[in-house]
């Protein structure tokens, strides 16, 4: 069920990304926020919770996006090993790492994506409206990803709470 | 002499005319003083009062009920306002999207080719990549590799295809490349995407007549979009960047933002739409 509650909202994230977010004008700076999901799962999720979700959300951008078949899930890799890193150093429930970290991510995603092009020879080096996409990208994470991660674990709280009030309790009548 | 009942009949009787008499009498005079004037003017300020309380009462009765009557009307004529105005937006976008499918329409004469009609549905998620999704897949014979074009020009090409839906790469993607002419001098080049929305037409001889302003077509040699078709002008030459070949910023005619309706060109490609040398 956790896998099935992950999985939904990856989905409705890649909706609100391809079909929401391009009709409200001032949401067409906001970075990819799967990057803050990935991040949320690799602050408080075990490790073989987390693997599958990053596999799938990976193809499905991958699949999804212009970008070369692969680099969505190279990049989410990443952050995942991003975090797991940071968590060993600092504890995950602190304010300043969860305020930093989206924006850590942000800067990460894009010099991935990048790195990427630029291997593949299809961009000029760094042209203005780059930096001006990559600056955006990064105060909408400095300004929103605490705000967001704070949400994913709220939203999975009451999840969880339901899932233990109605299956726990159908479970343990049937038994 | 007489009985009791006579007497009392006779008297009656008499009573009777005497009344009629005085009534006549006095019926025939308004007076102006005396008891009835004093009892009037005794009485009549508040009678007056009184109906004067009335009245201002009926009225503020009357008044509040047609307020309530006026706010309720009111609230009606907002909410068919509010239908007209719905219902005009409606039409108003009927409308725009009539026009835009009668341009989808002429532009699908100038080809011998099938068009296929498609709507953008999604976006690509990210900024870094310039590619959409439409409703139309390989179910509606859509391919990988048709050409897609709007009435401005060249929109991209088909990438992915499912049974439904396809992914577009737009020509501003920087992993897109189409075979262009400059028209006014047919110096051939390649339009590459970059990545504000704009191109760079590439490997243009240093030779080549090539002016801000001119436009760039479709040279047909890709044989992904036919020759001729507009895909934007030249906005900047840079002359720096090589001795061999210039770099040059091409504007797309289409903008990108705003693509609802684009038709697919199924191939095989034949007839050169518009090609005017």
């Amino acid at each position: 069920m956790t896998y099935l509650f992950h999985i939904v909202v990856c989905l409705v994230l890649v909706i609100f990304q391809t079909a929401v977010k391009p009709q409200v004008l001032f949401l067409g700076g906001i970075y990819d926020v799967l990057t803050a999901y990935i991040i949320y799962l690799g602050l408080f999720h075990r490790v073989r919770e987390i693997l599958p979700i990053i596999l799938i959300s990976g193809v499905i951008m991958d699949t999804i996006s212009g970008g070369p078949m692969g680099l969505f899930l190279t990049t989410y890799l990443w952050l995942f090993l991003l975090t797991r890193g940071i968590t060993r150093l600092i504890n995950q429930d602190n304010l300043v790492l969860r305020f930093f970290i989206v924006g850590i991510g942000v800067v990460i995603q894009t010099g991935v994506y990048i790195g990427t092009t630029l291997l593949l020879g299809n961009a000029t080096l760094f042209p203005a409206p780059t930096l001006n996409v990559a600056l955006t990208q990064m105060l909408w994470a400095l300004g929103t990803g605490a705000i967001l991660v704070t949400f994913f674990r709220y939203i999975h709280g009451i999840w969880e709470v339901l899932l233990n009030t109605y299956f726990v309790r159908e479970s343990a009548q049937g038994g | 002499m007489f009985s009791k009942k006579t007497v009392v009949i006779i008297g009656v009787f008499f009573l009777i005319i005497a009344n009629i008499l005085i009534l006549s009498v006095i019926s025939q005079r308004y007076p102006t003083s005396g008891p009835g004037g004093f009892t009037i003017s005794l009485l009549a300020p508040f009678q007056e009062a009184i109906a004067g309380s009335s009245r201002f009462v009926k009225g503020l009765w009357r008044h509040y009920f047609n307020l309530v009557l006026v706010s309720e009307e009111n609230d009606q004529l907002k909410k068919q306002l509010a239908r007209a105005q719905e219902m005009k937006n409606g039409w108003v976008e009927a409308r725009m999207a009539n026009d835009r499918m009668r341009r989808l329409m002429d532009i699908g004469r100038d080809f011998s080719q099938e068009l296929v009609y498609a709507e953008v549905i999604g976006r690509d998620p990210t900024a870094w990549f310039k590619t959409v999704i439409i409703n139309k897949g390989y179910k509606d014979s859509v391919a990988v590799g048709m050409p897609v074009l709007v009435p401005e020009g060249i929109v991209g090409q088909i990438v992915d295809v499912s049974g439904r839906y396809a992914k577009v790469l737009l020509i501003v993607d920087q992993n897109s490349a189409v075979d262009a002419l400059v028209q006014r001098t047919r110096a051939r080049g390649l339009v590459k995407g970059e990545f504000a929305d704009q191109c760079r037409l590439e490997f243009v001889l240093r030779k080549e007549d090539v002016q801000v302003g001119d436009a760039i077509v479709s040279s047909g040699l890709d044989n992904v979009f036919p020759k001729g078709l507009p895909i934007g002008k030249i906005k900047e030459v840079a002359a720096e960047t090589s001795e061999m070949f210039y770099t040059l910023t091409v504007v797309p005619h289409v903008d990108f933002e705003k693509l609802e309706e684009l038709l697919v060109l199924r191939t095989p490609m034949d007839v050169p739409p518009g090609d005017d040398k």
